[in-house]
């Protein structure tokens, strides 16, 4: 990996608020037509059909909002390698896709949700509006009123996936998530998973703590290393 | 304590009796199946710098289908470093060129039900259609699946989609799939494990099934599964897996008052050929109401499309007919074997004698990766999963997805055409 995330997970970096809607898919941040070159070139080409000036401007210590669903598609990790080369230091999302937020962690992008999950709003456990507080920042465990239990285990291990947003509308550029206007500066307190911001912070779920080591070892490469070192020399460790 | 099918399969990788919801476990892996664009190009640099080999050279699937047919000398060079590690890393289980991973890996009998594996592709999901919990990863976490034979995992909640009643003619998977993404969203899987059951789904034959499991991808699940049946077991014994692999596949599904994060129901009989605007699966509507918008090419390929089943739905529709003038249909089977059996059974012909071009067995335009794309402003309906904008060519292209039947009719006529009127 050509950059490095600070290991200390109590750094507290700045930037600024690059704002996307919902559903950034795999495609938009790491390019088919660009996966034979490597991560410099599709680096290039970052979210070119949705935010061209992004790939040129964006900063080290920069933080991405996004809508629902960010990173949905393919598997293809380019997609968070581009974003760790260009400099983003977290990205805060309603939901991630699955597979996207493995790939996240495993290459030491923390990904935050800023949104609580409810039930499928089409299922039989249709949710009614008084069940939960969309915008009330996600603590998921007042959430589950029907089956709080199971709810608050999900929540907090799991990568995905808010159906507020359905109830709450779209997230677009005009409309971003939790209303924050791009360009506004962001410091991100990563241990206490919550970004500041100037009219207050956005609390984010917590990362659940093997996904934070993590993250503290600088992915899973680095973390395989420790791994693989340990086995070989059995004796030095406690 | 009932359990999911989902759950089950979890357990029995994990080595526990039983695990719920939302724990964390670890689990063996019996089987990692890679690409050429995500597998050997992105480990190589990393076992050489750990100083490791794969744990297991016979649980490892390696497939060329993203690169290849290889154009350029970068293309090349990735399919080269393919062939050169598998032969330095013992791995006998080497595809080349012979059609994508998600069809070839099934066809070569490595999946079979109860069996947890991995795939490095979105797409991996598609194992489950044999029942099997396969999802796909990273090349990052591929990594560390070959370094150590282990994954991390949270048990997933299941959400079933039960569909009563049978398709009609000319309605198919896809048609299912694409609904489902438009009532659910993208997202509507929500990273849990999908179960498709109920009659219109055991009525669904083997390449259907893995179109369910395949376009879980695209519902936004982990996993798509399929409890296995006697349709199943005939399946994979054609394919050459041995009888006492087939043993006790019944203890493969769900028990009856399992908890379900959802329970949809669903009604097939009502379900008319589906088609999604360019940009998103998740946004189709009643391919009739659509009729009439002007098509330049119509694309029958991808894991998803161009299995041999969807060949015959093609050919069922074309027999007799003659590509619209002014269209270009363009066929690239998922498989060389696909296309062996297509050409066998004369659906090939009936294929090329109604004008289509036959491209290579690989994922080509679905991956935009090669030189199969489709240019600026030109106007596409395919069979493939994904029509986000630019990715399969020119960000102005627009790309509408259908069925076989949906694809193959458009084709004969100009424009987008509810099949079944083809069909009578």
């Amino acid at each position: 990996m050509s950059t490095t995330i600070p290991a200390d997970t109590t750094d507290a970096r700045s930037g600024r608020c690059w704002v996307l809607g919902d559903d950034i898919n795999t495609d938009y941040l790491a390019p088919g037509k660009y996966m034979k070159f490597g991560i410099e070139d599709i680096a290039r080409h970052c979210l070119e059909d949705v935010l061209p000036p992004f790939a040129a401007q964006v900063q080290a210590g920069d933080v991405i909002i996004a809508g629902r669903n960010f990173g949905a598609g393919s598997s293809r990790e380019q997609a968070v390698e581009v974003l760790r080369h260009l400099g983003v230091q977290c990205v805060v999302a309603r939901s991630f896709a699955g597979l996207f937020y493995r790939n996240g962690f495993n290459l030491g992008l923390p990904l935050l949700l800023g949104a609580c999950r409810t039930w499928g709003v089409e299922s039989e456990n249709r949710p009614q509006r008084d069940q939960f507080l969309p915008d009330l920042q996600p603590n998921s465990r007042a959430i589950g009123q029907k089956d709080g239990e199971k709810w608050a285990a999900a929540v907090d291990l799991q990568p995905t996936i808010s159906k507020t947003d359905r109830l709450l509308g779209p997230a677009t550029l005009d409309a971003p998530a939790w209303g924050i206007a791009p360009g506004t500066p962001a410091r991100l307190d990563l241990a206490q998973a919550r970004l500041q911001l100037p009219g207050g912070p956005l609390t984010c779920q917590p990362i659940p703590p093997h996904l934070l080591a993590l993250v503290a070892d600088g992915g899973l490469v680095p973390h395989l290393r420790k791994r693989i070192e340990r086995q070989r020399q059995p004796d030095t460790q406690p | 304590m009932p359990s999911t099918l989902a759950q089950k399969l979890v357990a029995r990788a994990c080595g526990q009796p039983q695990v719920q919801p939302g724990e964390i476990v670890t689990c063996r892996v019996d089987l990692a199946m890679m690409h050429d664009s995500g597998g050997p190009r992105r480990l190589k640099p990393h076992l050489d710098a750990l100083g490791v080999r794969v744990w297991d050279p016979e649980r490892i699937v390696v497939v060329t289908d993203h690169f290849v047919p290889a154009g350029d000398a970068g293309s090349r060079q990735i399919v080269q470093l393919a062939r050169d590690w598998v032969r330095e890393q013992g791995i006998r289980h080497f595809y080349d060129e012979q059609g994508i991973c998600h069809v070839v890996t099934p066809r070569h009998g490595h999946l079979r039900p109860g069996l947890f594996a991995v795939g490095g592709d979105s797409h991996s999901c598609t194992g489950g259609a044999f029942g099997a919990y396969m999802f796909g990863i990273g090349a990052t976490e591929m990594l560390g699946v070959v370094v150590t034979g282990e994954i991390w995992l949270r048990v997933p909640h299941t959400i079933a989609m039960d569909w009563h009643g049978r398709l009609s003619p000319g309605v198919c998977a896809k048609d299912m799939m694409l609904h489902l993404c438009t009532r659910f969203g993208m997202d509507g899987g929500q990273y849990e494990a999908v179960e498709y059951r109920g009659e219109a789904v055991r009525a669904l034959s083997m390449n259907e099934r893995m179109t369910l499991a395949n376009m879980t991808a695209e519902l936004g699940g982990q996993v798509g599964l399929v409890a296995p049946d006697a349709t199943t077991a005939e399946w994979l014994r054609g394919v050459g897996v041995p009888e006492d692999a087939l043993q006790g596949l019944q203890q493969w599904q769900s028990d009856a008052d399992a908890p379900l994060l959802a329970h949809h129901r669903l009604d097939a009989a009502a379900l008319a050929p589906q088609v999604s605007l360019p940009g998103s699966p998740a946004q189709a509507q009643e391919a009739a109401t659509l009729a009439g918008e002007r098509l330049d090419i119509a694309y029958i390929g991808a894991c998803t499309g161009a299995k041999l089943d969807d060949l015959r739905m093609a050919a069922q529709v074309l027999r007799g007919r003659r590509v619209a003038a002014g269209v270009r249909l363009q066929v690239a089977p998922a498989s060389a074997e696909d296309q062996r059996q297509a050409a066998a059974e004369g659906v090939l012909q009936v294929l090329q004698d109604a004008g289509a071009e036959l491209l290579p067995n690989a994922c080509g335009a679905c991956a935009g990766y090669g030189a199969h794309v489709f240019g600026p402003d030109t106007a596409v309906i395919s069979t493939t999963a994904r029509n986000f904008t630019g990715r399969m060519g020119a960000a102005s292209s627009r790309v509408l997805l259908g069925s076989p039947y949906t694809v193959a009719a458009s084709a004969a006529t100009g424009h987008i055409t509810d099949p079944r009127e083809l069909l009578v």
